[in-house]
């Protein structure tokens, strides 16, 4: 499938991108919600890694501009900080929340195949 | 002389003779004297006429007849008496005449005129002198007779004074001894320090009379009430919210209204009452405008004895009711300061009154508890902490007058130790929250890259050849990242507690281990020993707190050792005397210990004995405070040089409960 991945942390989505790519999806990254919105637009991708705070638009600001997320599954990411209200899981419009950090990355793609297939 | 003179022309000579024979011219003068009466006449002689000589002439004896004879018997025996005899033989007549008339002399006539009136004249002036010694005599005796009695007056006089005198100082006696029982009884009225000593001492003094029952007092109470002393045996009892009088404006005896008053109020008859009405400035305040108070006697005295103990009564009244004044008085003074010390005493804060050479002159009951022993000079600062208590300390002048100096200072320590619990707590809170908001900062900025770390590892591991010796290299960065990424989710939730403060199950073993990582650096510096449960031990708490209340703990005993100092945490269970398991986290160190004088005071909110910047001295406050909070306390052994062991109890939780 073809994923995208909007995070500011170039190792987030270096290591997401080299697990999803090992087991063969196609990956793209933005790394601000300003080229994600654009990717996003132009790639119509099956599934999206979405952070919540970045620079320029945040994850729940770019998933107010996309209301129908062009179909797209969207996981909401987010360092955990121990209050929700800042980590975003308080915003609507996502399939799928997961903390940073991963306990494991693969367990992660695994989540995220699952939940395409059940779409 | 008038009388003299009187007597001198009174006095005259009486001749006595026949009518043919007048008294001869030869007497000359004297002729105007003498009186002559005719014997032979028949005319009486009135002899009770004064004569101061009398003459007989008898010129013939034939005219004697026994008339004139018998006639002569009733001369006069005093007045000189001349015989003039016709011829010197005397017959038979004469001399019965001579018999019984005393003549002086006894002339032969013819007789010389002139001779016979120097006779005359002599008898006369002799008869004179006799009549003036005899006026003297009588005089004299007069006077004397005046004199005597005048002596005799003047006995009686002094006789009567005499009496006057005894009189007068018997009274004077009976008088000093009433002045003395008067003035023993003002003595004894000075000494009286209560209304029943009053009635004791008015029993006493009216004992003499032995008609006069113990006396009975009425008088106005506390507030509006009336009450009445009165004796049984030797005991003076009251009785409270009696009926009120009957006016007495005077003393008055037996009149019934009070008869019956006290026959209603003690359930017997009195036949016979004094009542004494007893005057009190002090109770002007009295607003029925009774009298005041009122004393009465039962009595049974005679008519004759009444006025005698009225008197008596009377000369007491004064002086008695002064004393009943002065009593009620000192008893108003006496409450009203009661009431001011109840007041002071009331008073929570210690409050204290010092004098300008901070000599103290008064304390509440709150001082007296609290501040008692405190050094003198820190009783004097603005801020005092105490036997675990601070206070604020306020001082207030008082002044005598207006442009007076203040004499005295009123210090009010107003106790502001929960203030300052509460203000701590506040500002523990703030810090951290303060840290809890930085935690989160740094979390989200570390758990970033952290992510890429780990998962990176994670991929790499995954793509790397088996036999690669990187493997082992990249395992141990990715589980470094794990340990950074345990650190931060503790101090998360460390320094954020739980804002619902929710009750958790856990075990005291997780509570542990989650509160270590974040000490690593405190730890590694002693020899460290973690002897954990084996068995699952839960307590109910909130875990963030209680990983506060571990982490200040160990802290503590750290900061208690030198480097290299053995540190032991442990976790069990302990079973106390209410059969109830506990969990025990007990950390133990080989510090200094605590000395026996901290040990009471360690617990309490700013107590530190840590040097400056290494503690608040809130930390074992709060912790305790946090324990108890879940049912569980901390208790701490200690053994100066050889270490201290706290160990946090808390209430153990079944297991599957």
């Amino acid at each position: 499938m073809k994923i995208l991945i909007v995070d500011d942390e170039a190792l987030v989505r270096k290591s997401l991108k080299r697990a999803a790519e090992s087991r063969g999806h196609e990956v793209f990254e933005a790394q601000d919600g300003d080229e994600g919105l654009k990717s996003w637009g132009e790639l119509s991708p099956d599934l999206v890694f979405l952070d919540v705070l970045m620079p320029g638009l945040t994850g729940p600001q770019l998933l107010q501009e996309l209301p129908d997320r062009k179909g797209a599954v969207t996981i909401l990411m987010s360092a955990y900080t121990g209050d929700e209200e800042s980590d975003g899981r308080a915003w609507p419009n996502y399939d799928l929340f997961i903390s940073k950090p991963f306990e494991n990355i693969f367990e992660v793609v695994e989540k995220a195949e699952q939940l395409y297939s059940e779409k | 002389m008038g009388a003299f003179s009187l007597i001198k022309l009174k006095r005259s000579i009486l001749w006595l003779g026949p009518r043919s024979e007048q008294p001869p011219k030869a007497l000359g003068d004297l002729l105007s004297k003498v009186q002559f009466v005719p014997i032979d006449s028949k005319a009486s002689i009135n002899f009770k006429k004064h004569y101061s000589v009398i003459v007989i002439s008898i010129p013939d004896v034939s005219i004697l007849t026994e008339e004139i004879l018998e006639s002569f018997k009733s001369l006069p025996s005093k007045p000189k008496k001349f015989l003039l005899l016709g011829q010197s033989q005397l017959d038979e007549r004469c001399k019965s005449l001579l018999n019984f008339v005393h003549f002086h002399q006894i002339l032969i006539l013819p007789e010389d005129g002139k001779e016979l009136g120097n006779k005359l004249e002599i008898a006369l002036q002799e008869d004179e002198r006799n009549r003036t010694a005899q006026e003297n005599r009588k005089k004299v005796r007069n006077a004397s007779q005046a004199l005597e009695s005048k002596t005799s007056g003047l006995e009686n006089l002094v006789q009567e004074r005499t009496a006057h005198i005894q009189l007068t100082k018997r009274e004077i006696e009976a008088k000093v001894s009433r002045v003395r029982g008067l003035i023993r009884f003002l003595k004894e009225l000075a000494l009286v320090v209560s209304v029943e000593d009053l009635l004791h001492l008015l029993r006493t003094e009216a004992k003499i009379f032995h008609e006069v029952k113990e006396p009975l007092l009425a008088y106005h109470g506390q507030g509006s009430s009336y009450q009445m002393l009165f004796f049984q045996g030797s005991s003076v009892l009251k009785k409270e919210e009696i009926e009120a009088w009957p006016d007495v404006y005077q003393i008055r005896l037996n009149d019934k209204r009070d008869s019956q008053y006290l026959a209603d109020l003690y359930g017997r008859p009195f036949a016979q009452v004094l009542s004494i009405p007893v005057n009190i400035h002090g109770s002007s305040d009295n607003k029925e405008r009774i009298t005041p108070a009122v004393l009465y006697f039962e009595h049974s005295l005679s008519e004759e004895n009444r006025p005698q103990f009225i008197e008596f009564i009377e000369e007491r009244l004064q002086p008695v009711s002064l004393a009943l004044d002065r009593v009620f008085l000192e008893r108003d003074l006496t409450e009203a300061s009661l009431l001011w010390e109840r007041t002071f005493d009331g008073i929570s804060d210690p409050v204290a009154i010092f004098d300008s050479d901070a000599k103290l002159i008064r304390s509440n009951r709150a001082f007296q508890n609290s501040l008692q022993g405190l050094d003198k000079e820190a009783l004097f600062h603005e801020k005092i902490q105490h036997n675990s208590r601070i206070y604020d300390v306020q001082t207030y002048p008082i002044s005598g007058g207006q442009d007076a100096l203040p004499t005295n200072v009123v210090i009010h320590y107003v106790d502001v130790t929960v203030a300052h619990q509460l203000q701590k707590q506040m500002i523990q809170q703030e810090k951290m929250a303060a840290l809890g908001h930085m935690a989160g900062n740094i979390a989200h900025e570390l758990n970033n890259p952290l992510t890429g770390i780990r998962s990176l590892s994670q991929v790499m591991l995954q793509t790397l050849p088996k036999e690669s010796v990187v493997r082992e290299d990249l395992t141990e960065v990715e589980k470094a990242a794990e340990r950074c990424q345990n650190i931060i989710t503790n101090l998360l939730e460390f320094s954020r507690g739980s804002v619902d403060k929710k009750l958790v199950r856990v075990s005291v073993n997780e509570i542990v281990e989650k509160t270590l990582p974040l000490l690593k650096t405190v730890v590694s510096r002693f020899n460290t020993q973690i002897d954990l449960s084996k068995e699952n031990v839960d307590v109910l708490v909130e875990p963030q707190l209680m990983q506060q209340v571990v982490f200040n703990l160990i802290k503590n005993a750290a900061q208690a050792m030198e480097d290299g100092g053995k540190l032991s945490i442990s976790t069990g269970t302990e079973v106390h005397d209410n059969e109830q398991s506990m969990a025990v986290i007990q950390i133990k160190d080989s510090g200094v210990g605590i000395s026996e004088q901290d040990r009471e005071q360690i617990f309490d909110f700013f107590f530190t004995t840590k040097e400056e910047g290494q503690g608040t001295g809130l930390g074992l406050s709060m912790s305790r405070s946090i324990v108890k909070g879940f049912g569980g306390d901390i208790l701490l052994k200690t053994e100066p040089g050889v270490g201290s062991e706290f160990s946090v109890l808390l209430p153990r939780q079944q297991a599957g409960k």
